[in-house]
């Protein structure tokens, strides 16, 4: 497998999502006893990643919790805001008073990926300690914070989108540069940073090794009996994997001889061919390579 | 916080939810332990059931003992010589409910048996 081949200093990657904003004295516990994660412990300016389930526990929407004191932001999925919000207003006990509002466009999330992220952050006169996973730190109107990846640390930026224009030339001006849509991708992929494309109702938190996004021992919220099940039988049925090939492979279902059905959820150009996120059955993680037809080898990683 | 001060947010979303006439079923021990819990509040106060997000199939039902609203989202029952209200954007949800209860240890209390659930919990608190 090729190295990771990251920017000598910094990548700017959009990552389209949607925006809902949650008012009111209750805000957070409603959404403690909707997510998968624990909401109500959240202090001014927290972060948490949770996901929003179906009582069948398959995914709805990942959302990123940012409590802002009055307001609680939810940056969820693209595509899916307007289910999201749905959701949550039927929920809304009588005797609380909760305002849901949609921002969807008027946030936009970057995230920044490279080696020197930190010099193009202190540039920006952000002091890069600062920045953590479970915090949002105020940059003007925007908001950063990082994700850990296995293969790189990442920053997320929250920048309302009337601002996202000289935002962006702030970052180019310290050292970063904004990428084509196919290398955002193969970055994705890579890096290994689940979206929409993944995080949907075809698909179960564990079988995405997002148990850190499911918390056991919070109490109900909706999937939780699946959840729970999953954890104490003790493993998913599937698991998802990166895919390295010779040539482009097809977005979809492909069935594999002697290995049965797997979901390519995403691929794009990288290197001489292309990376691919791909769930496939739990026995053939082991696998170091699948064919998925004839000629046609991929050499798989677990994420 | 800055982020939320520029524009492009909308006015509150709303949702339109059916309102039905809501008919639920009372055993006669639930009837009991309702006019025994209240006791002489059955005069001022009146038993609100509800449904709130939550539990693990969804909706979460809540029963609760509260001064008499007067306000006119709700719907108005009378059980024998009791009020049970139930708000109109939960009707659709709770209509044809029928309420037990159980006098025992282990799981006792009221139990709600909800013919529009596709799926219910097994604790019994939680449909969808």
């Amino acid at each position: 497998m090729p190295p990771l081949d990251l920017h000598p200093v910094a990548e700017v990657i959009p990552s389209p999502c949607s925006v809902s904003v949650l008012k009111g004295d209750t805000a957070i516990e409603h959404l403690n006893r909707t997510l998968t994660v624990k909401t109500s412990e959240l202090q001014f300016s927290d972060r948490v990643d949770g996901l929003l389930c179906n009582a069948n526990g398959r995914i709805l929407d990942r959302l990123m919790v940012c409590n802002l004191g009055e307001e609680i932001l939810l940056i969820g999925n693209h595509g899916v805001g307007g289910d999201t919000r749905e959701n949550l207003i039927r929920g809304i006990p009588w005797d609380e008073e909760i305002t849901v509002m949609n921002g969807d466009g008027a946030i936009t999330h970057l995230r920044l990926i490279g080696r020197a992220v930190n010099r193009c952050l202190a540039g920006l006169g952000i002091d890069p300690l600062e920045i953590s996973e479970e915090r949002w730190i105020e940059y003007g109107s925007a908001l950063v914070s990082r994700t850990e990846y296995s293969e790189s640390s990442v920053i997320e930026i929250l920048v309302p989108s009337a601002e996202l224009d000289a935002f962006t030339a702030l970052l180019h001006e310290n050292g970063a540069i904004s990428s084509d849509r196919n290398r955002c991708e193969s970055l994705r992929i890579e890096l290994g940073i689940l979206d929409h494309r993944e995080m949907n109702s075809a698909f179960l938190p564990l079988e995405l090794g997002l148990s850190h996004m499911v918390s056991l021992n919070k109490g109900c919220y909706p999937g939780q009996e699946i959840h729970a099940r999953m954890d104490s039988r003790g493993k998913a049925s599937r698991g998802i994997v990166r895919l390295y090939l010779p040539s482009d492979v097809a977005v979809g279902k492909h069935k594999v001889p002697g290995v049965g059905s797997i979901t390519v959820t995403a691929s794009a150009k990288a290197f001489e061919g292309s990376v691919a996120l791909a769930v496939v059955p739990l026995p053939a993680i082991a696998l170091e390579e699948l064919e998925l037809r004839e000629g046609l080898i991929a050499v798989m990683q677990s994420l | 916080m800055g982020i939320l001060g520029g524009e492009g947010f909308s006015l509150p979303v709303v949702t339109s939810t059916e309102v039905v006439d809501v008919q639920i079923e009372f055993t006669e021990p639930a009837k009991q332990a309702m006019k025994s819990t209240m006791g002489e509040d059955g005069t001022t106060h009146v038993v609100i059931i509800s449904a709130e997000s939550g539990g693990c199939s969804g909706y979460m039902y809540d029963m609760q003992i509260v001064e008499d609203p007067n306000d006119d989202s709700f719907q108005r029952m009378d059980v024998g010589g009791l009020t049970v209200l139930v708000n109109n954007k939960d009707s659709e949800m709770l209509s044809g409910i029928r309420v037990d209860y159980k006098d025992t240890l282990m799981g006792g209390g009221f139990q709600i048996d909800n013919p529009n659930a596709d799926r219910s919990c097994g604790c019994g608190q939680s449909f969808g």
